[in-house]
């Protein structure tokens, strides 16, 4: 009350016209119930647009959770990531390691019986690339004679090769060579 | 204007603001308490009552969201008030840049805005008055209307404004002073 009086002092001092006319109605007026209707206006749009406050009780937040995890963008961020991990998995089980390959190659190569192997390698050997054909000798004289994959000729054998391969060769094809 | 909350204290209102379960119940007195004011601050400023609900409303969330990190230095009010002042005032502004005319001339067709408004119901004086405050600086304007509108204390309004009692006396009376001459139509602006 005193603040106001004091208010109303000040005025009358500096212009008593201007206190006059704050008796008057100011001119500015609401809509009818304006200011009834504004607190659960405001408090429709916060609990829509605003995060739940951090005093909220840990249940709440759960809660809240739960319900917007529902949402459609949530979900379908959920399922992407869950893709892409499917798929990186997929693709790392796939393609092992040059480490762990060699190691099950041999483990297995070394398990089969070296007549299996052989005969094996005798039916397929126009389906096998002869640079895998080359490397696995090569390994092979490094080791020992008994893992080879690859056949070892004896000397017997290699004559009558090349008797045969001599008897096939047309003469006029021995001439164009020199 | 007689408020039926104005008796609840403001330490009750962040009491149940804070407290986990009751935040809505406490936001919602503190609306119904200072709704009035704020709108009132508001609407003196931007004049439509459109544009002073869009801002109370924007001010009202943003209170929602930053009154945990109220910590009590200044009163419940003049914090409220800053942020109300803030909002307006960026308001104005991007209404400023939106219009092509220059607000110059807004300003001079404030009668026949306030005219038109179905929520104006002033008289020529009024109306007068209205656009004698429309002529001040943007300071000079807010603690005018705070003082002789919103009667508030020197006191308060240095806390709210961050400017001296002394340096605040002298800008209303200074303004008093031109609104005076203004509205009896005397040249001072």
């Amino acid at each position: 009350m005193k603040h106001k009086d004091e208010l109303r002092e000040e005025l009358e001092r500096l212009s008593p016209f201007l206190a006059k006319m704050k008796c008057e109605k100011e001119g500015f007026i609401v809509p009818k119930d304006y200011f009834k209707a504004l607190p659960n206006e405001v408090l429709n749009k916060v609990q829509q647009a605003v995060p739940m406050p951090e005093q909220a009780s840990w249940r709440d937040k759960t809660v809240l959770f739960f319900q917007n995890i529902w949402q459609p963008r949530y979900v379908l961020a959920i399922a992407s990531a869950l893709a892409i991990l499917v798929v990186a998995v997929c693709f790392i089980k796939k393609t092992p390691s040059k480490q762990e390959a060699l190691p099950v190659a041999t483990v297995q190569a070394a398990d089969i019986p070296y007549e299996d192997l052989h005969e094996y390698l005798t039916d397929n050997i126009e389906d096998i690339d002869e640079e895998l054909i080359v490397e696995a000798n090569l390994g092979s004289k490094a080791t020992s004679a008994k893992t080879s994959i690859v056949p070892q000729p004896t000397t017997e054998e290699l004559e009558e090769y090349l008797d045969d391969v001599i008897d096939e060769i047309d003469p006029e094809d021995l001439e164009d060579l020199f | 204007m007689n408020n039926p909350h104005s008796d609840i204290t403001d330490e009750r209102i962040l009491a149940l603001v804070q407290a986990a379960g009751h935040a809505d119940k406490g936001f919602r007195l503190l609306m119904e308490k200072y709704q009035e004011r704020l709108y009132w601050q508001i609407r003196r400023m931007v004049y439509d009552h459109e544009d002073a609900n869009d801002v109370l409303q924007n001010c009202f969330i943003k209170v929602f969201r930053s009154i945990h990190g109220f910590e009590g230095k200044s009163k419940l009010y003049t914090w409220l008030y800053r942020i109300a002042t803030n909002e307006a005032i960026t308001f104005i502004n991007k209404k400023k840049q939106k219009m092509t005319a220059p607000f110059d001339s807004a300003d001079q067709n404030l009668s026949n805005r306030l005219q038109a408004d179905p929520y104006f119901e002033g008289d020529e004086v009024q109306i007068r008055l209205q656009e004698a405050i429309a002529q001040l600086p943007e300071k000079q304007r807010l603690v005018f209307n705070l003082r002789y509108f919103d009667e508030m204390s020197y006191a308060d309004m240095s806390q709210a404004l961050g400017t001296s009692e002394g340096a605040l006396k002298a800008s209303f009376h200074h303004a008093v002073k031109k609104i005076e001459c203004y509205v009896k139509g005397v040249e001072m602006f």
